[in-house]
């Protein structure tokens, strides 16, 4: 069954040669001693505590929201999530295909022309090269890049090239799907178009978890919200109750400074 | 906060750990399985290199042909030695150290520089080892073009044992992959590794046979040549293509150093395996 589970999992990063324990303890010193979340290891290297004890269960059917300021550890979670954090202390399992599409420009050559590139990114995406190939006709109608696919991406404007990685990004539906923020491309005909797309693919997969801080896009995706603070979990709720309870504890922030 | 012990793994299977032994052996077996993806980014760091160029890869032909013929006949007249002798031999022996320096040279980039890759998906890590192997066979390849050319102008071509030198071009790239992954993962840890490395095969050119023959030197400079294992992989690789038969010690050598690699890989991968990609 497709599914991540994680145990008690807790991420700790080693900084090696960072040179500047003095300063934080300049700055985390003073702090209340339970919220240190960078710590000294040694060596003048420091450890930072990036998630702190996590457990969670995802099933098919989720659509999870994560919502927690900058430094969270939201990226981190989702890096644990797709496997690529081996949990440092804690164990974690999952079943089922990953795509991770924090960075949907991964394997694209600048230099190299639209049709190749969309080749390239297909199998860094997994594809094999036939698959890859057989991608072209689809993204050559979706795109509107017409001739433009035979010169170099180089010579693209921003929003072609986000154009052209949105859509081979969104070709390949996985079982799990992990975003950093919504992807989205392009000027205004093109998003509305975008927009169905990414539609269907949330739809097509059978668990999501979207890091982001914009409400509107949270509440129409996700059904269930994760809020995480300083690396830990501090509510999981649905989406709505989550929004208020980081609205208010946000507030509240304020109210202490 | 009630709320989040309901959803906490209700009735989660208890995970298992795994054993580390099994987890290097799946990230060979996946890593070979994939092959299709290291093989495509093996020719795809070669072409972004010549993308915009129009002679494009043959300037690694033209490159190493300029040198060879330009330092062969320069060699030969240092050393007093026939230069139909002396270029095939200081062909095959730049073309092959040049490829065991680059593999050495570049295995310390290996995770370093595959790191996009290693933060948005867990791929099993011996891929960009491959990787970075396969780019340089294919550079090794281009720059037999060169080497065939001057074993037919020598005459050394219809005599070249071919098996022998398939041995070894095999055993060097067993052994080039265990290197390059454990220079990979220690200098992803220690950033001052490739410089480090990069210092040492600089000196390393001078002290391995490749324009000079160990019989040039004395008995006691000779030890140099015995207890360096590029000089042995050199010698298991160029005999053969000369038509003789590789000393036994190199071969003893090399198989030594392969077993050597290949353990400290085994171990070092056990250890770093889930800490690389914290380093990167």
């Amino acid at each position: 069954m497709v599914g991540i589970t994680l145990q008690n999992v807790s991420i700790d990063f080693p900084i090696y040669n960072s040179r500047s324990r003095g300063l934080i303890n300049t700055i985390f010193g003073h702090s209340r001693r339970e919220q240190n979340r960078v710590e000294s290891a040694g060596m003048g290297n420091v450890c930072v505590h990036a998630l702190h004890d996590i457990s969670l269960a995802l099933k098919p059917g989720d659509r999870i929201g994560l919502i927690g300021r900058n430094g969270a550890g939201k990226t981190t979670l989702l890096r644990v999530l797709s496997g690529v954090y081996a949990p440092t202390r804690g164990l974690m399992a999952q079943e089922g295909r990953i795509s991770s599409l924090t960075d949907i420009m991964l394997g694209m050559d600048l230099d190299a022309s639209g049709y190749d590139n969309i080749v390239m990114r297909g199998i860094v995406m997994g594809l094999n090269r036939r698959a890859a190939i057989a991608l072209i006709p689809e993204i050559e109608r979706f795109t509107e890049l017409g001739e433009y696919l035979q010169l170099p991406v180089r010579t693209y404007s921003q929003g072609m090239l986000l154009r052209l990685a949105f859509s081979v990004s969104t070709s390949i539906t996985p079982d799990i799907l992990l975003m950093d923020e919504m992807i989205g491309a392009g000027d205004a005909c093109f998003v509305k178009k975008a927009q169905d797309r990414i539609n269907g693919l949330i739809n097509g997969v059978s668990i999501l978890v979207l890091a982001s801080h914009n409400e509107s896009i949270l509440q129409s995706f996700c059904t269930t919200g994760i809020v995480m603070k300083r690396g830990r979990i501090e509510l999981i709720a649905p989406i709505d109750e989550c929004l208020r309870w980081h609205r208010e504890d946000g507030d509240a922030v304020h109210m202490q400074i | 906060m009630e709320r989040q012990a309901d959803r906490r793994i209700e009735s989660a299977p208890q995970i298992r750990p795994v054993s580390q032994a099994s987890l290097l052996c799946k990230d060979i077996g996946e890593s070979l399985r994939n092959w299709r993806f290291w093989v495509f980014l093996g020719w795809n760091d070669i072409a972004k290199q010549y993308r915009r160029s129009f002679v494009g890869p043959l300037w690694i032909v033209f490159n190493s042909a300029f040198f060879i013929v330009a330092f062969g006949l320069i060699g030969a007249q240092l050393f007093k030695l026939p230069i139909a002798d002396y270029l095939p031999y200081f062909c095959a022996g730049h073309i092959f150290f040049g490829f065991i320096s680059a593999l050495i040279n570049e295995g310390c980039m290996t995770y370093i520089q595959s790191d996009a890759f290693l933060k948005q998906m867990p791929y099993p890590k011996l891929t960009f080892v491959f990787r970075l192997v396969w780019r340089n066979v294919i550079m090794l390849a281009h720059n037999l073009a060169v080497l065939v050319a001057v074993l037919l102008w020598s005459g050394h071509f219809a005599h070249v044992q071919w098996l022998p030198f398939l041995a070894a071009v095999l055993l060097t790239l067993v052994c080039a992959c265990a290197v390059v992954a454990i220079l990979g993962a220690l200098a992803a840890r220690f950033r001052d590794i490739p410089m480090a490395v990069a210092s040492v095969m600089q000196i390393s050119f001078f002290v391995t046979p490749v324009m000079w023959r160990p019989d040039q030197l004395t008995e006691r400079a000779r030890i140099l040549v015995h207890l360096n294992p590029l000089a042995a992989f050199l010698e298991i690789l160029r005999a053969p293509l000369l038509g003789a038969a590789a000393a036994p010690q190199a071969w003893t050598h090399a198989w030594v150093a392969t077993v050597l690699a290949l353990a400290l890989f085994c171990v070092l991968y056990l250890l770093a395996r889930r800490r690389i990609i914290y380093w990167l």
